[in-house]
Parts: C-alpha cells; structure tokens; sequence
C-alpha cells in the first residue's frame, strides 16, 4: 500500500496528530490477513482496537473495551496479567499504544485516572519498542476520522462480457480502481447493454488481490438497473472501499438480491447471431382468392416481423408465379418479379399492390410454375444481384412444380423443361448457407415443398411469422437473459457491427 | 355338289387355287362397321379417321357422310378435334352415324382412245358407326331392344368390322368382354352356321389411345414401341408387335374376362381376316417449335380437374387410317 501525508485536524495536538499518522501509515501498508491492534488507556476503560481489511478491502474495526474495575486483583488495583491479556497485539508487528489524556479535571476520579496511568506505564514496560502516544481524543474517534483516509487495498473490478466475434460470450472485467485508490477517485468507461428478455443489468464489483498466485475475484457489491439496450457512459466513484457508485445511468441502481454465483450461471454462452441476408419470397399467385389473399398476408407479415425484429440488415425481393396455360390460343401470364433487394417499405408497397389484384385463373390446377420462379429467382442471385449477403427463399403456395418430364402424374411438364431440383441444387451450391422456409398448405406434401421447407414449414392459417423467421436465422428468437453489461457492441460474423 | 357349295369354293381360293382351304362366305354388303365398348372412342376415331385420310399425302381416300345428321355430324367432330382442341366426349345422343369411305376416280368422265366415256370407278366402302349399350345398361337386356336388332342387322351385313379396346376404359369399367361377347354371338346367329365356322367379315383390332400415357409406358415396358424417325420421331407400334401388346393389354384389366377376349375373337374369326393395330386418334404431342417428339413432354391431351379434356395441339392419328385401309384392301380383294 502506498503511504500518504494525513492530518488530523483535532486541534493541532501533536501526539494526536502524529498518532492519527501512523495509524493511517499502518492501514494502508496493511497486509490482507494483518490486523493493527491498538491498545487504548482511557480514564475510564481500558479498550483494544483491532482494524483490518476484510477480503473485499473493506476496513473492519472492533473494539473490546474492559472497565479499570475489571482488571483488578484481589490484592493489586491492577493486574499485569489481566491487563497483557486484554491487550494482547494479533499482529505484534502492528501494535501501538495510546493513552488519552482527559477532557476536563481529573480531580473527580483520581483513583480511575491513577489506573490509567498505571496501565499505560505497565503497558509500555511490557511491550518495549512499541510505539506509544499520547492523544488528546479518543481514539475510537480518531480511527473514524482515519478510516476516510484508507486507500484502497485491492484492485477493484466490475464484471462484465465480451462477446467474441462468434457470438460467444467471455466473462471478463472493467477496471474502476487500483490498489491505494482513495475516496471520491473516479473513472469512466463505457458499456453496452444487450437486448435482453430479463433487462435488469446487474453492475457486480468485485475485488481482486493482485499479489495472489491465481486470479481471485470476491464480491464486493451487486447492484442492478433497467437499462435501455445500447451504449452507456458510466463514471465509478469509489465512495470508500468496499461502496462503489456507478453515476451516468438512465436507470437508478438498486440493491440487487442475487448472489454472484447466480448472476454468472445466468450469463448465456453466446449471444444469438444475426446476420446480413437477402429475403427472396416467392408468392403462388393462382389458386382461389381466399387462398391467394393468405399468401400474400403471410408475405407481409413475414417481411414486417423480419423488418422489426432484424438486428442485422436485411434485404427484401419478391416474385409472383403463376401456372403454365396449356390449352391452345390462351396467354400465359409470366413470372412477376414484384420487386428485387429493395427495403422492407417497398416490399410491403408491392404486397399491398398484390393484395388488391385478383388471383390468376385459367391455368393448370394441377401445377404451379414453381420451378420456372426458382428459376429465375437462381438467375437473379447468380447474375443480377448487388447483394451477396446469405439468401433465405421463402415459398409460399399451394400447388407443386411442374416435373420436367412426364411422369405417372396428370400434370404435363414445364413447358421450358425446367428441373425444381435441379436450380435449388445449383443454388444451395453457389450460396453457402442458403435457408429454404415454405409456407404451404398442399396435400398431400410434395416432395418439392419439403425440400423448400427443409429449414421451416408452416401453414398459413395461423403463421407465426417470428417463429418462422426465427428458425431460418432472419431474426434471433427471444432474446436470452443478459445479467452483465458487455464492453462494447457484439460484432457480426461477417464483422459488420 | 350343289352349284352353291361349289362356287363358295372356287370364291374362297384366295392364292389362286393351288390350295383348296375353305374360308368363310362373303357378306351382302361392303360397309364396315365400328364397334366398341362405350366410350371406347368410336367417335372420336371416325373423326380423326376423315382426318388422318385429308392429312395423308398420297391416299387419295376421304371420308364423307351419307345423310345430312351423319355428315353433320362428321363435320362438327373433326372441327371438334381439329379447330376447338376437343373431344366428343359427354354426349348423351347415341352415335348412329352412316359415313362413306370414298376413293375418286380421277379420269371418271374422261373420254378414252376410242371415244368412249369412262365409266366411273370411284370406290365407295360405307362406314357406320353405332353405339352399343349405354354404359349403364345391360348389354344382354339391351340385345332386346329394336335398336340392337337393327345394330345386329347392320353389322350382319357388313363386309368388316373394326373392333375398339380403350385399355384406359377397360382398367375403370372392365365391361370389353361383356359387350363384345354378347354382340358377337347375336351377329354369329344372324349369320348363321357359315362354312369354316367362322362369321365372314375381316376384322382389325384397334386397341386404342396409345398417347395415354399408361398405354405408352406398358408399351415402352413390354418393349414393343419403335419410332417414326423419318417423320417426327412419335412413338408406334409395328403391326407384327400389335397382336402381342393387345393380348399383353387385356392380361392388365383388372377384369379378368377381359383375358378371354384374344382367343374368342380367333375363335369367331378366320386367322388370315383378323389384324391388330395399336392406335391413337390425336397422337403425341410433338413439340411446334422442335417438331420432333419428346420423350419428356409427349402428351396430347390436357386433363384439369372438373373439366373436360382438352387436346393440346394438332392431332396426329397413329393407325388410324390403316386399319380401314387394310379393311378396304381385303374387301376389294375378296370380292375381285
């Protein structure tokens, strides 16, 4: 511990004033199991102080005080030995002695003040060497007085996360004050507050001694706050060891019943990732209106869910198909792409075009041109596209592709000779990490649709569109509970924040 | 012997008398008659027959109908087929049609060497066309009624039948047998016991709808189908294979009566009258831009749910026209 030059401020009385030193010069070279005894002689008690640290740094005073009348023998008005046992030093090394010369006359108890003055003689006698003072105040006021003096004596810490670049959560800490700290020392730094089912963060301080083999973190506070997600600006001021007060918040701090054990099993082990994508949904725009209305409500619902809950961007395109006509001298209405990698508004814009379009009829209820849209929606992320982020295709229909030859099935092949499975292969093989959702409500199940559905499948009637988005990694699912504050904002795993 | 005997002998020498084989009489007429199982697509033969006969680069044979509701009728079918794209198929009147195969004689009229007018040549083969018991009838009840005596009376006297198996009908009905064999006995009384024992007319066997593609893939199976590579590449099958995939066909109904059907109709006919084809009334469809047929995309007719069928594309009969002219063949040479 460092020293420091105090004063006492109890009316200039040197023995007081050089005792008030040495008491303060002993604490804060204090070693965590030391204990500095100091023996006072009062006019009417005999008292023992023994102030320590506690394993937080706290200063720890008690005091054991013995009337002069106990220490009396049956022949001797004071005895030695009960006096050495009463004063008896923890830390020999660490002993002072101080005798406290009265406030007023000592006429009124002269046989009390003799004793006094006796023991403090015997006291000195029997631990020669041993620093002994005169003071003119009590000393339990003086130690009062000195404890605002104490620095700190361990490293204070406040608990925190980092996220690695995966998403992995790694406990570490904050420094807020070295060893030797004083009161009102302050320090700033900066946190971020995660997104968090359970918003209270918890601001847990811990003490650290540096001369221990092994780090060995021990509690010191835990206070918490509902905090809004996002970074915050905290200042620590260290009240007195062992009370740290965090300033800057939005939210008061308040007590905090968990124990430190219980904050850390409620840390996560990482933080859901959510990355950058491009959203491809392609819509069945045939089939009865009833019908053709939910898919396009499921596609809103969808984009405004994903738009909401994305924490990372994302992008949004969307494309129409209806059946092939086959019947002669009839027109056959080609693939729609009703926008392509715009935002979310102008996605939802062109859903609400759609919703006030009727369904197309006049083709094969047999089919759908799903394979003719997976089609292009391949040659648009292959060729057409800006974006490179991870595509997710949603489907949502009702009818299956059209095989590419004729198969034991009523329905005729496309009539480009298009293979379903082969453009989804060509582009789970180009787009590393392609999700496939399908919203569909054939029966029985094609095999197409499953596949399309192979990361989520759901219905349209009653789509939960967060649950669905979720499963395909649009957005991260409830957010877990994030007791800690982290040291700065996760990185996405493609390093954009 | 009697003078009748001897010239039903001497008629029935058909290698030019080095054998003396005894083959059945001769019927009074020269028509040919059409019969089938309902919905056997009778109709839509005929139809794609007047079609296949226009289409049909050097037969100079048409199709033409003999009454005002049998030509009609001919015409509304083949623009049905042809123009609409759609098959005479739901009607509930009765097919009772009176056409007339018709080969022209170009040089009719003409003045010979020798002054003298031609006289006209032009073949004519009446064609007709009934329907059988309705599907819902009994065809033995039915055999009662005026309208199958007449039927009775019209195919006695004809020269040829041509005989519909609709495989794709047989699997959902299975009624072929029943049909067949009812009629063929009651024309087989009306005939009469006959010399040889067999009824006197030629009779081709059509098994039909081969661009069904069932038919097509049992056919692919049974490994009978070869293409017509110098035309558009459509699927057939040879004539010599045909037998053998009609017998294969009605091993595959699940009636098994219909396993019978092979051996009665050789039993009721003379083995150098009987011929088999494998046809389809509108064919594959052959893709317009390509011209060629596909084997991935090769059906013609379109099938939605709750409506009618459709045809796709242009028809293009596949043994359609054959089996009548086999028919006409062997009338005019049996009655040289």
């Amino acid at each position: 511990m460092t020293g420091c030059a105090v004063h006492s401020n109890f009316g200039g009385d040197p023995g007081t004033d050089e005792f008030f030193g040495r008491v303060v010069g002993e604490a804060a070279s204090l070693g965590v199991e030391e204990v500095i005894t100091i023996a006072e002689f009062a006019p009417e008690q005999a008292t023992r102080w023994e102030l320590s640290f506690d394993l937080t740094g706290a200063p720890r005073v008690t005091a054991s005080r013995v009337p002069w009348a106990d220490l009396t023998d049956d022949d001797c008005p004071l005895s030695p030995a009960r006096l050495e046992d009463h004063i008896r030093p923890v830390t020999p090394a660490r002993f002072l002695l101080a005798c406290v010369r009265p406030a007023g006359t000592a006429a009124d108890a002269p046989s009390a003040r003799a004793r006094q003055t006796t023991a403090f003689d015997l006291a000195t006698r029997l631990y020669q060497g041993i620093p002994a003072y005169h003071v003119a105040v009590p000393v339990g006021d003086l130690i009062r007085a000195a404890r605002k003096e104490f620095p700190l004596a361990l490293w204070y810490r406040l608990a925190m996360l980092r996220a690695c670049p995966d998403g992995t959560l790694i406990m570490t800490t904050q420094r807020l004050f070295p060893p030797g700290a004083l009161r009102g020392d302050q320090r700033m730094f900066e946190i971020w507050v995660e997104p968090s089912e359970d918003a209270r963060t918890a601001f847990v301080v811990l003490a650290l001694d540096d001369d221990a083999d092994r780090p060995d973190y021990r509690l010191v506070s835990v206070q918490s706050a509902q905090l809004p997600p996002g970074p915050h600006q905290v200042t620590a001021t260290l009240v007195r060891p062992g009370l740290v007060r965090f300033d800057g918040l939005p939210g008061p701090l308040t007590g905090d019943p968990r124990s430190w054990a219980e904050v850390k099993a409620a840390v996560p082990g990482h933080i859901p990732a959510s990355h950058p994508a491009h959203l491809v949904i392609a819509v069945e725009l045939c089939g009865p209106q009833l019908q053709y209305a939910q898919r396009v409500d499921c596609a809103i619902r969808l984009i405004q869910d994903v738009a909401d809950g994305a924490r990372a961007p994302i992008r949004y395109s969307l494309v129409g198909y209806g059946s092939h006509v086959f019947p002669r001298m009839k027109d056959e209405p080609p693939i729609e792409e009703l926008c392509w990698s715009d935002e979310a508004p102008m996605a939802l814009a062109a859903l609400s075009r759609l919703r006030n379009r009727q369904a197309l009829t006049g083709g094969s209820a047999h089919a759908a041109k799903l394979e003719c849209a997976l089609h292009h929606v391949a040659g648009r992320l292959a060729t057409g596209s800006m974006v490179d982020d991870r595509p997710v295709l949603v489907t949502i229909g009702t009818l299956p592709p059209f095989p590419c030859a004729q198969d034991a099935g009523e329905a005729l092949p496309c009539k480009q000779g298009l293979d379903w499975r082969k453009t989804v292969g060509a582009m789970t093989d180009r787009h590393d990490g392609m999700a496939f959702g399908a919203v569909y409500d054939g029966e029985p199940v094609a095999e197409a649709w499953r596949f399309l559905g192979s990361h989520a499948r759901a219905l349209p009637a009653g789509f939960a569109s967060r649950q669905f988005a979720a499963a395909l990694g649009l957005i991260t699912p409830a957010p877990p509970a994030m007791p800690l504050p982290l040291t700065k904002e996760p990185l996405t795993r493609d390093g954009r924040r | 012997m009697p003078a009748r005997v001897a010239r039903r002998r001497r008629w029935a020498t058909a290698d030019g008398g080095q054998h003396r084989r005894l083959t059945p009489a001769q019927p009074r007429s020269e028509g040919i008659s059409m019969w089938g199982a309902p919905s056997s697509g009778k109709s839509t033969f005929g139809a794609a027959l007047g079609v296949a006969l226009e289409k049909h680069p050097y037969e100079r044979w048409r199709l033409r109908g003999v009454d005002i509701r049998s030509s009609d009728a001919l015409g509304r079918l083949q623009n049905a087929l042809v123009h609409t794209g759609e098959f005479p198929v739901g009607t509930q009147e009765p097919a009772d049609y009176n056409w007339e195969l018709v080969n022209p004689d170009e040089r009719a009229g003409m003045r010979g060497l020798l002054g003298l007018t031609r006289r006209d040549r032009t073949e004519r083969i009446a064609l007709h066309l009934r329907d059988g018991p309705g599907r819902f009838q009994n065809p033995d009840r039915w055999l009662d009624t005026p309208r199958a005596r007449e039927l009775v009376e019209t195919m006695a006297a004809c020269a040829g039948f041509i005989f519909l198996y609709d495989p794709v009908s047989e699997h959902t009905m299975g009624d072929s047998y029943q049909h067949t064999s009812a009629l063929l006995a009651r024309i087989d009384q009306r005939l009469g016991g006959e010399p040889g024992g067999y009824l006197p007319q030629h009779l081709a066997v059509c098994l039909a709808k081969l661009d069904d593609a069932r038919v097509y893939r049992s056919a692919l199976t049974a490994t009978v189908v070869d293409h017509n590579y110098a035309v558009d590449d459509s699927p057939f099958v040879p004539d010599y294979l045909a037998e053998e995939f009609f017998a294969r066909m009605c091993r595959a109904s699940p009636n098994p009566a219909a396993q019978e059907l092979p051996p009665k109709l050789n039993r009721y006919f003379h083995p150098d009258r009987i011929r088999f084809f494998v046809t389809s009334a509108i064919g594959f469809y052959v893709n317009p831009s390509t011209g060629r047929f596909d084997p991935g995309d090769y059906r013609n007719v379109i099938a939605e749910p709750g409506e009618k069928p459709k045809i796709r594309a242009a028809i293009r009969p596949i043994n359609v026209m054959e089996p009548v002219l086999w028919l006409a063949e062997h009338m005019k040479g049996s009655q040289s």
